[in-house]
């Protein structure tokens, strides 16, 4: 019973997306992810979420640290504004760097006297991901810290430890389940977002279009074969995360 | 005596490094990539005043997408939670091969972009795909009606259900259990009079949270809705056209009026959660409200435990989670 | 007294290296821009060299034309190089009319656009990136290619549509997207308008009376020309679908002849997707040269033939000839003759509390 549930959930989904994407033979197959086009989005998405999620992680530790760590006035509004981009909507995400560095926007017209690309180009797409993906990482280690509180490392402290023998032998041990769920949740929505991307991306073929995109574009195009082909690299993608996921928590229960 | 333990841990505190560096890194960051573009938002101006907000937070298109996201997001909440306590209840108390792989699947619809997950369900459910042409000679149409909405949202909101209940049902008492089992008690009313309430609240939580996403939720809903006016257009996708339409103080109104009630019900969630740390020697004080019992409570025992870190920052950052889901369409 | 000197020492230190930063920016910025000059100003100097050198093109286009610019550069990058020795690569971006206006109004560099409607270009010449007259620089007001909007309606046409009335009787379900996001939609809402009109001897409130009338037979409202195919075709929904003569072809080539058939009105309107120069990009990049040739090359005979194969009519009479059968004489009345200016049109029927507002009430 409860396999029929999970199957039906959870696995036909996985299943379908394989599937179609199989549907006209191998080759159709290979020719939807070996077109210059898909293998391109595939890099961006792989950039965008090679800069976002280490950006967003070491901001996520420093934060978490400073907030948890230490008393200070303003706390509360500080943590306030970590989560206010999950309180904006992606699209809203992508259009306020519109406003900003658009030809009309605050630095527009500067820009373009430099000839300098951020909107419809690779940085407009960067910032747009580290907005929307910026609480993750802060979001689940700030209430583990705030739990564990400092005993242990004023303790290491006292005992002639450095800032970063404590932080790398006392802090991240304990908080590493945290952070890795925190880095993997900010690296599925990393390579998914589609609403932030979308405004900023410009949908320029082969440049500026990652693979959420592009699987609009050819769903769009009729070529159904080829979006879900494109689709199952992403559906693999995260089953890699999961995967690894899996296999650290697995590595670190015995 | 109190000054003194004050200073005693300020003292304490400047103990630790990394105030400065964190602090400044963090404002700096934060800065750069969130609060120098939002104030471009705020700086421009919106045009959005009380009369135009009433008139679009009430005009009948608009409230009869507040049905359609609502009623579609509370059943699959209400499916998920009976679907979410048998996988844990499975994956918990028995031992199959391949267990660890189920597990790990349930977080499939965490990882998934939505847009895939959109695709895929739409495959399934129309009128030629695999499920879609079992139900079509019953007379059933589950894609491009709420029946469909209600399933895309039983796929996004089912891990949290299952993430909550789990660890709940990994440390009840199994002991217990057998005792009721030896003083006669048969399954069901074990399972009635014994499990069932410690995990009411963890249901309740996984409930809420299921519910607040699936509000929320755009891109798989998008595909699969038809997104007819006043039939299967949900909330999100009606800020979305409203957006498209460059009618931003129009999203704006839709945005904040639908966002208020899984806001409510996520600030309960943490309000139960964090906002009524009591020492623990106070736990136990007689009488309480029913939601101190079996909600605020439980909630806070289950996210104290320390060897259930894990879960416990899962589900507390649950609720924000779910409510940042529910209140962006992504 | 501590704690506070140490937030204002972090918040200090964020502050500084927020500007630390833009000063960097800046500084690598003012380098990168005293070497680009002497970039930008090569093809000015040497232009018989510079013709070696190869160029990029960006085509922001509408959704229906990926197909017909896939191929189109294909034959124009040929001709190019044959003709000038010159390789020309093309980048396209596809998307909804209105919002690739848009974006370039925010600063998609598009060397040429080609959209659904002249209002999205008037845009971008409000913008000042298109100079005036954009409309008299290219033949047949800018309009390469033209079409026209018919009716797809499913196999064996079992609710027998076969002109504008047919839409409004009971039972009809009718697919078109929103006019107020979609250029194609602008069209089929003017097609069913200039219909009106003429059926009733130019009488304004009839025509938006049946107009009113069309709209409470559509069950769905797509943002997009692509999205109103999709619903029609891919979900099975509505019986009839307005839609542009060439997305009609194409979803008839693409999902199957056994499925849908096209049916033509009487009457429909000629609908004119402009093509434009952006100006402001083409003087800054140096592509003025190869941009006017690529829209004009779409006038040759291989550039209208293409259009014809992928569906639009084309403008050239030797090509159209050829093309005869394959687009059936429909009488037909352009937005000049009936409504005048993109402008007065978009103010009178599609801005907020314009007629379409007034109509168009959902659910009722």
């Amino acid at each position: 019973m409860a396999g029929l549930v999970l199957l039906w959930l959870i696995v036909l989904p996985l299943v379908t997306v394989l599937s179609e994407a199989l549907k006209r033979g191998i080759d159709v197959y290979w020719a939807a992810l070996s077109d210059p086009d898909a293998r391109a989005a595939l890099r961006l998405t792989l950039l965008v979420a090679a800069i976002t999620v280490p950006l967003n992680t070491v901001f996520g530790v420093m934060a978490a640290w400073t907030i948890t760590k230490f008393q200070f006035k303003g706390k509360k509004l500080l943590t306030t504004l970590i989560d206010l981009p999950f309180a904006i909507s992606p699209v809203i995400g992508g259009l306020i760097f519109v406003l900003v560095f658009g030809r009309q926007g605050w630095f527009g017209p500067w820009l373009e006297a430099h000839d300098i690309k951020i909107i419809f180009a690779v940085p407009g797409i960067v910032l747009a991901t580290l907005f929307v993906t910026f609480p993750f990482v802060a979001k689940e280690l700030i209430p583990l810290m705030e739990e564990q509180g400092t005993q242990d490392e004023e303790a290491a402290v006292t005992l002639g430890a450095s800032g970063w023998q404590v932080f790398w032998k006392v802090t991240l041990p304990s908080i590493r389940w945290g952070l890795l769920y925190g880095i993997i949740l900010c690296n599925a929505r990393a390579m998914g977002e589609f609403g932030a991307v979308s405004v900023v991306s410009g949908h320029i073929r082969g440049e500026t279009n990652t693979l959420p995109l592009h699987v609009e574009i050819l769903y769009n195009e009729y070529q159904f074969s080829a979006s879900f082909a494109v689709a199952s690299l992403l559906l693999l993608l995260a089953l890699a995360t999961l995967l690894i996921k899996n296999l650290l928590t697995r590595k670190n229960a015995h | 005596m109190a000054v003194a333990n004050k200073q005693n841990n300020r003292a304490a505190r400047r103990v630790l490094p990394g105030f400065g560096i964190g602090m400044g890194f963090t404002v700096f960051y934060m800065s750069l990539v969130v609060l120098v573009p939002l104030s471009a938002l705020l700086l421009n101006k919106t045009g959005l005043t009380w009369d135009k907000f009433w008139s679009v937070a009430t005009d009948p298109r608009v409230l009869a997408s507040y049905r359609i996201s609502l009623g579609t997001a509370a059943i699959a909440a209400g499916v998920n939670t009976v679907l979410g306590l048998l996988l844990a209840w499975v994956l918990v108390r028995y031992d199959f091969p391949g267990k660890r792989l189920w597990d790990a699947l349930i977080d499939l619809p965490f990882a998934l972009p939505t847009a895939v997950a959109g695709v895929a369900l739409t495959a399934i459910y129309s009128a030629n795909g695999w499920i879609g042409s079992l139900l079509a000679p019953l007379g059933i149409k589950a894609a491009f009606t709420p029946l469909g909405i209600t399933i895309a949202l039983m796929f996004i909101g089912i891990p949290f259900v299952v993430r909550t209940v789990q660890p709940v049902l990994q440390d009840a008492e199994r002991d217990v259990e057998e005792a009721a089992a030896t003083l006669g008690a048969g399954r069901w009313r074990t399972f009635r009079a014994v499990i069932l309430p410690t995990l009411v609240p963890s249901l309740l939580t996984g409930f809420a949270l299921a519910f607040a996403r699936g509000i929320g939720e755009y891109g798989s809903v998008v595909f699969i809705s038809g997104n007819m006016p006043m039939k299967t257009e949900i909330a999100p996708l009606l800020i979305m056209s409203k957006l498209e339409q460059f009618d931003y103080a129009g999203a704006t109104a839709v945005r904040c009026s639908c966002c208020s009630s899984p806001f409510c019900c996520c600030s309960a969630l943490t309000y139960f959660n964090i906002g009524r740390v009591r020492p623990p020697g106070s736990r136990r004080r007689g009488g309480g409200t029913w939601l101190e019992l079996y909600l605020a409570e439980p909630l806070r025992r289950l996210w104290r435990r320390p060897h259930r870190q894990r879960w416990r920052s899962r589900g507390s950052n649950g609720a924000w989670s779910a409510w940042q889901a529910s209140c962006c369409c992504g | 007294m501590d704690m506070k000197k140490r937030i204002k020492t972090g918040v200090l230190t964020g502050l500084a290296a927020v500007m630390a930063l833009t000063l960097v920016a800046c500084g690598s910025q003012t380098t990168g821009s005293s070497a680009s000059p002497s970039g930008s100003a090569s093809p000015a100097d040497s232009e018989s060299k510079e013709s070696k050198e190869s160029v990029e093109l960006l085509n922001v286009s509408y959704d229906p034309t990926r197909e017909l610019y896939d191929q189109y550069n294909k034959a124009f990058a040929a001709y190019w190089e044959q003709a000038q020795g010159q390789k020309v690569t093309f980048k396209q971006s596809h998307g909804g009319s209105g919002k690739q206006s848009r974006s370039v109004i925010d600063g998609l560099e598009a060397d040429v656009v080609t959209l659904a409607l002249g209002y999205d270009i008037d845009a971008i010449r409000e913008a000042g990136l298109i100079e005036e007259g954009w409309e008299e620089e290219f033949e047949h007001n800018s309009s390469p290619y033209t079409s026209t909007i018919v009716f797809l309606v499913r196999k064996g046409n079992p609710k027998n549509i076969q002109d504008w009335p047919d839409l409004v009787q009971d039972g009809v379900e009718v697919i078109t997207p929103n006019p107020k996001t979609s250029g194609g939609a602008r069209w089929n809402y003017l097609a069913a308008w200039g219909y009106a009109l003429k059926a009733n001897g130019n009488d304004e409130a009839k025509a938006q009376e049946f107009v009113k009338e069309l709209f409470t037979h559509v069950p769905v409202l797509d943002s997009g020309a692509r999205g109103a195919t999709t619903t029609f075709v891919e979900r099975e929904i509505g019986d009839v679908l307005l839609a542009w003569e060439n997305e009609a072809y194409l979803s008839i080539h693409e999902l199957g002849p056994d499925k849908f058939e096209i049916v033509n009105p009487s009457v429909s309107i000629l609908a004119e997707p402009p093509v434009a120069i952006v100006d402001k990009v083409v003087d800054k990049r140096g592509t003025r040269e190869v941009a006017e040739a690529y829209l004009n090359y779409l006038y040759s005979e291989e550039g209208q033939t293409i259009a014809a194969d992928n569906y639009y009519r084309p403008t050239l009479d030797s090509v159209s000839e050829k093309y005869q059968e394959q687009f059936p004489a429909i009488e037909l009345f352009t937005l000049r003759d009936v409504f005048g200016t993109w402008e007065e049109t978009q103010n009178k029927h599609f801005n907020d509390g314009g007629i379409f507002d007034q109509i168009y009430v959902p659910g009722s």
